[in-house]
């Protein structure tokens, strides 16, 4: 579309709009309403439902002002012209002739444009005395929609949306005529992630949603803008509550976030906040058992032992983990309090975004790459929607999407995936800059001054030698090389399992290397959790303050000042990273540990075993976990959608979540419970001043953090609840460091890292899958419907091998444990290479090792 | 618009709405159901003329048959809709006479059905 405009005329009114539009979207711009049902404004038109006919002076016949370009001069008549409101009147008419008129059990009454088009244009009376035709009027399209194909006007928004947004064709129109209908395609349920904005989008009640079906009147529930907590793009979504229950959430338009989209794991599992197993009160240990208590009595336990502890033992001997998926108000409040009030760093969180690692930008701005390249990253299970906006790319604009990474993602489809052995991460990389000089493509702007350094490192690169170790073909490697390095607009976006490897360091540097090589094409770190940045940014790390001030390296003025605004000294004392908490767990110098949202017991190797040990250990969760079961005392916190708090998104959106509903018992905010556990133990023996920890509102935690934030940028200043709004705050983006010389002392050489171990010769690597059985998952019933069952995939080479069969049951083996799972014979990951999907199994993948963020070498056995 | 040019030649003998409840069922399957007119106007006008052939007939249904007509002739997708229209229009509007008979008497005015119907 170019900038130019033109003038016409509608109903007499003279419109100007961008050349280019539709006179739909002219009217519509200047407050003209046209009725419509096939169109809408994100999906191509298509000119089926005639309802938004119009006249143009001179034109013959009524004509389709959704599919009619605006042109200088033009005559239009919407409501002036006596045909073309007799032709919607006589539409409406004819849509309700076989419509089943059961507004009264529909779903979509109250939200419905048939509805309203009908009461605002429609006959009073119908002509029609004929019976209506029969079709199927619940018709289940999968688990979560299902289809009453009387009430469909056949607008094919549904087919287009899967069409052209969500590349998911699994909908279209079978028979003809008034036969017509929307159909699945034979034996194949909808499995599209994105089905559930079809219902959104529906002009009419047919297709409606399996979770709320019946739950609520739509004019019944209050509906609050929040933001979803399952990923960390943040989706804008407002959640609509009924006498205190989450009955349904729905998409809320962020042209910077979501556009008007959910992925359906937002949308429909939501059944955990209303499950019946949330914690509604305090428990305190008596005598081996859990038992109810009350905030008092747990409160003054732990203020108790906490500050006994710190008098016997010293602040040390106390840890804290906060989490990524509680808000930043929360994060912010708990590092305070275990830096003040207990005087110790140490305290951190599991799943902390990589040193270095530098934010995805912008997730409109991925619509206008033209390659996109994916490392070690698979938007569609860990941040669904980004693959919306890769999609829109695609689809729209002809982008080529290449992968790189040891489990295909979804993405690569039918692409170039360059599958490698984990922990080859960086040799990958160096041998795709050694492709690039080979093929001569590097841009003529990188000039930096040690490129003939970087030239001799890779001299040992060479093509046979990168293909030996990593696993992929020199041909393929060479390809996606040369098609990066001609890109226009390319960006990288890489996520965790890139930066697993044995040296994250060394693979941050390789790509940083090519794209210095390339110009500086732009790369960008896909966060997985909903508040991965903003745990960081609060500094719930034993190393940084809120802001990112380094601990240690911190000089007077910042240490003054946080100690001033925080009324305590700081220690002095270096504190612990939750491995150093396990250590110490072990070794039994840790005899108090406070842990928020998080189940390391269940996540991480051992944990559990140490966890066990620790004489003082404080859970606040929502669920009684594998970690909460250890606990000395468990606290009851409130869901997302229960307390009012911020995230900061994987582009550094700050975004406010609001207390749609009160929490179940006697839950509190994590804030709250921080804010009064600090309280509790201020006023016993350390008889601070307790008013550093007056807080009323969430909105109060929020000013002092910008305060913090504010004091070493100032561009933080003006941050509130307000400047967030319902549209979100963007961070300013930390300056890109301009990189002007290859990083080559990590470069090293491809040979020579540790081999698999004879008795472990293939190395298993983990991830998500979209839907799994993780702790709040497991509380929603359909989606533990479309759960697929636990399974390890295995290369056919290796299958034939080891002379195993699809589907059969196998034993995974690492030097530490054992796990049962079905083999997936598929070409999904690469030979020497096997990968399980975490939160499927019973039992967690971290019997198998360490963590289940580390690849683990393994082997398969009958 | 020269069409198929076919021709189709009908005798005295022939009943006009029994001819018209052909072609309007013709037309009916014929409609893609892409857009509303053709697709839920062809089905209406059909119902009524097979009404109005089973003896059902109301004296509204001619004008309720010719205003669907307009409802539908220029406003859907392709010239189906226009094509549908032909045939009920124009038989309503040139043998009015036999339609009324149709919903007067219940029967046919002419052809065998004429006397099958008594």
């Amino acid at each position: 579309m170019t900038d130019a405009m033109v003038t016409l005329t509608i109903d007499n009114q003279e419109v100007a709009c961008p050349d280019g539009s539709t006179v739909y979207e002219a009217a519509t711009a200047a407050g003209i309403h046209i009725p419509t049902f096939c169109h809408h404004e994100k999906l191509t038109p298509v000119g089926a439902c005639r309802m938004c006919l119009v006249e143009i002076e001179g034109v013959h016949g009524l004509q389709t002002s959704c599919t009619t370009p605006a042109r200088e001069g033009m005559v239009a008549m919407v409501h002036t012209s006596p045909a073309a409101v007799k032709a919607r009147k006589a539409n409406i008419e004819f849509l309700l002739t076989n419509h089943p008129l059961d507004c009264p059990v529909c779903d979509k009454g109250g939200e419905c444009p048939l509805q309203d088009q009908a009461m605002l244009d429609g006959p009073g009376q119908s002509r029609y005395i004929e019976d209506k035709r029969l079709k199927e009027k619940r018709y289940p399209l999968g688990e979560f929609i299902v289809l009453d194909q009387e009430r469909c006007v056949l607008c094919w928004r549904c087919i287009r949306f899967l069409d052209e947004w969500a590349d998911d064709h699994e909908l279209d129109l079978f028979g003809r005529g008034a036969d017509t209908r929307i159909d699945t395609f034979p034996g194949r349920p909808l499995r599209s992630k994105w089905q559930g904005n079809t219902i959104d989008i529906c002009p009419v009640g047919a297709l409606t949603s399996r979770v709320f079906r019946f739950e609520a009147r739509v004019w019944e529930l209050t509906n609050t803008p929040s933001v979803c907590a399952m990923c960390a793009v943040g989706c804008n979504i407002e959640l609509g509550v009924k006498n205190n229950e989450l009955r349904r959430i729905t998409p809320r338009e962020n042209m910077q976030v979501n556009d008007v989209w959910i992925c359906d794991k937002g949308r429909f599992a939501h059944a955990f906040v209303d499950h019946p197993d949330r914690l509604k009160q305090p428990l305190i240990r008596h005598n081996g058992e859990l038992q109810p208590a009350t905030w008092d009595e747990a409160l003054d336990l732990i203020a108790r032992r906490l500050g006994q502890i710190i008098q016997d033992s010293g602040p040390q001997a106390i840890a804290g983990l906060g989490s990524t998926r509680i808000t930043n108000e929360a994060n912010y409040l708990f590092q305070r309090f275990m830096r003040t009030v207990v005087g110790t760093h140490s305290v951190d969180h599991l799943r902390r975004m990589p040193t270095g690692a530098e934010p995805l930008a912008s997730l409109p701005d991925l619509e206008d790459r033209d390659v996109i390249l994916l490392l070690g990253c698979d938007p569609s299970t860990e941040a669904p929607l980004v693959e919306l906006w890769i999609k829109k790319a695609a689809l729209r604009h002809g982008a080529v999407i290449l992968a790189a990474s040891s489990h295909r993602p979804e993405l690569a489809g039918s692409g170039l995936w360059l599958g490698y052995r984990p922990g080859t991460e960086a040799i990958l990389m160096n041998g795709m800059a050694r492709a690039i000089l080979d093929a001569g493509l590097e841009r003529q702007s990188s000039r930096a001054t040690n490129k003939q350094d970087f030239e001799t490192v890779l001299d040992l690169y060479a093509p046979n030698q990168v293909q030996e170790r990593t696993g992929v073909s020199a041909e393929a490697l060479y390809h996606a090389a040369s098609v990066l390095a001609k890109a226009s607009n390319p960006i990288v976006l890489y996520g965790a399992e890139w930066m697993q490897g044995p040296t994250p360091d060394a693979s941050l540097d390789a790509l940083a290397n090519v794209s210095l090589l390339l110009g500086g094409i732009d790369i960008g770190f896909v966060a997985e959790d909903c508040n991965t940045l903003g745990t960081l940014e609060m500094g719930t790390v034993p190393d940084l303050y809120p802001g990112g001030q380094s601990v240690q390296g911190a000089d007077a003025r910042v240490r003054n000042r946080l100690a001033g605004l925080w009324g305590g000294g700081l220690s002095p004392v270096e504190g612990l990273g939750f491995d150093g908490m396990m250590q110490a767990g072990k070794e039994g110098s840790l005899q108090a540990m406070w842990i928020i949202g998080s189940d390391p017991a269940r996540d991480c190797q051992d944990a559990g075993s140490v966890l066990g040990q620790i004489p003082f250990l404080i859970v606040q969760d929502l669920f009684m976990t594998d970690t909460a079961s250890l606990a000395e005392v468990v606290l009851p916190s409130a869901s997302f959608a229960e307390t009012d708090g911020s995230y900061i998104n994987l582009t550094g959106r700050y975004q406010s979540i609001r207390a749609a509903m009160r929490p179940p018992g006697l839950a509190w905010p994590d804030w709250w419970i921080v804010k009064e556990v600090a309280k509790c133990l201020m006023s016993g023996e350390r008889g601070k001043a307790t008013n550093a920890w007056e807080f009323s509102s969430a909105a109060d935690v929020m000013t002092e953090i910008v305060k913090v934030l504010g004091s070493h940028n100032t561009r933080y200043r003006g941050l509130d609840y307000g400047a967030m709004g319902e549209q979100g705050w963007q961070r300013p983006q930390p300056e890109r460091r301009i990189q002007r010389t290859f990083a080559v002392d990590k470069v090293g050489s491809p040979a020579g890292q540790a081999a698999a171990p004879p008795d472990y010769p293939l190395i298993l690597v983990s991830g998500r899958q979209f839907y799994d059985r993780g702790t709040l998952l497991r509380c929603s019933e359909p989606i533990q419907r479309v759960v697929p069952d636990a399974f390890v995939a295995i290369h056919p080479v290796d299958a034939d091998s080891l002379g195993l069969v699809d589907g059969e049951e196998v034993s995974v083996v690492s030097a530490s444990g054992r796990l049962g799972l079905k083999a997936r014979i598929s070409d999904e990951v690469v030979p020497g290479v096997v990968f399980a999907p975490r939160n499927l199994s019973a039992a967690p993948l971290s019997v198998l090792g360490a963590d289940p963020w580390t690849p683990i070498f393994v082997r398969i056995v009958k | 618009m020269l069409g198929s040019g076919g021709v189709i030649v009908i005798n005295e003998q022939a009943c006009i709405v029994r001819l018209t409840e052909r072609l309007a069922e013709f037309y009916r399957h014929e409609s893609c159901g892409k857009c509303i007119p053709c697709r839920e106007g062809t089905d209406w006008m059909l119902k009524i003329v097979q009404r109005i052939e089973n003896g059902q007939g109301r004296t509204a249904d001619l004008d309720l048959l010719l205003d669907i007509c307009d409802n539908i002739s220029g406003k859907s997708f392709c010239p189906l809709g226009d094509a549908a229209v032909g045939p009920v229009r124009s038989s309503v509007e040139r043998f009015r006479s036999e339609y009324e008979y149709h919903i007067r008497e219940k029967r046919c005015l002419v052809g065998a059905s004429a006397q099958a119907k008594v």
